[in-house]
């Protein structure tokens, strides 16, 4: 049985890094997309990327555009390559024969 | 894990990649639909005025529509900044700046051949420039810009060649009408 990421195991979690994870490498979400997309609340979303920050597999930027106040977050390549990893571990769960 | 847990991992894994793709900004699409709406109003007034034998009222038109496409375009691009769902779409100053450096080109194209002098030559000349700038645009963002681009490089040609009395009007329907489509389309399905 493949070891799972601890971190990543998490179903929120889980679901934050695969959004992040579609986007361009040098590409950022912004905070209220992140949370609508995956119906979390503002208190939730912030708690489980906070351990995901922990774990250096994203990093949250906050910065104004205008005067309008703006959160980005981004997947480290750190994170993409555990997310990556993660995503690796499932398919040999379902497919133990096909991968050596 | 069982393998029916992993499976339901992998398939939420695919849904919100999926979702994340489709929900672009279309930040392309508000600007194709302005431009094209400016291109409708520009060259059907620009028949209209060349069919009353008012040549000289057509500068007149068009210096106040692009003024317009301009300021609407940096309008665009700061509410469309504020409200981005990612950061690469808050990046419209290089496009802007993109746009400018091809519409200096065309000026002093425009300014030395003395196109001036011939009002679908320089129609022609900026038409291809656009067309150009969306060929190049789409190479680096999404196929169906460069396909626009090639649509109206190619209306174009074909215009000016074979119904060149029907060129500002062709061009107000099919050239104006294929940029407020395509807008649109990029708005509805992401771009």
């Amino acid at each position: 049985m493949p070891e799972l990421d601890p971190v990543i195991h998490q179903p929120t979690r889980l679901r934050i890094m695969a959004a992040l994870a579609a986007l361009d490498a040098e590409d950022r979400a912004d905070f209220t997309f992140l949370r609508d997309l995956l119906g979390l609340t503002d208190g939730n979303l912030s708690v489980h990327l906070q351990r995901l920050e922990e774990a250096g597999y994203v990093r949250v930027e906050k910065t104004f555009i205008g005067r309008r106040p703006k959160t980005w977050v981004w997947a480290t390549p750190e994170g993409r390559a555990a997310f990556a990893a993660y995503v690796d571990a499932l398919e040999d769960i379902l497919h133990p024969k096909e991968k050596s | 894990m069982q393998p029916q847990d992993a499976m339901d991992d992998l398939k939420a894994i695919r849904q919100i990649m999926e979702r994340v793709r489709r929900t672009s900004d279309g930040f392309g699409g508000w600007f194709m639909v302005l431009w094209g709406v400016i291109w409708f109003l520009g060259f059907t007034g620009t028949h209209i005025l060349l069919y009353l034998q008012r040549e000289d009222a057509i500068n007149w038109l068009w210096t106040p529509l692009n003024a317009l496409g301009v300021l609407g375009s940096v309008w665009l691009g700061i509410r469309m900044a504020q409200r981005a769902r990612t950061k690469s779409s808050t990046l419209w100053v290089p496009l802007l700046l993109y746009w400018l450096a091809l519409a200096a080109f065309d000026g002093v194209l425009i300014w030395q051949l003395r196109l001036y002098t011939n009002g679908r030559h320089m129609a022609l000349l900026i038409v291809l420039t656009i067309a150009l700038g969306y060929i190049q645009f789409g190479l680096f963002t999404h196929w169906s810009i460069s396909a626009m681009g090639l649509f109206l490089g190619l209306l174009a040609v074909v215009l000016v060649t074979w119904l060149p009395a029907y060129f500002n009007l062709g061009f107000a329907v099919l050239g104006g009408g294929a940029l407020i489509g395509g807008g649109l389309w990029i708005l509805r399905y992401g771009g």
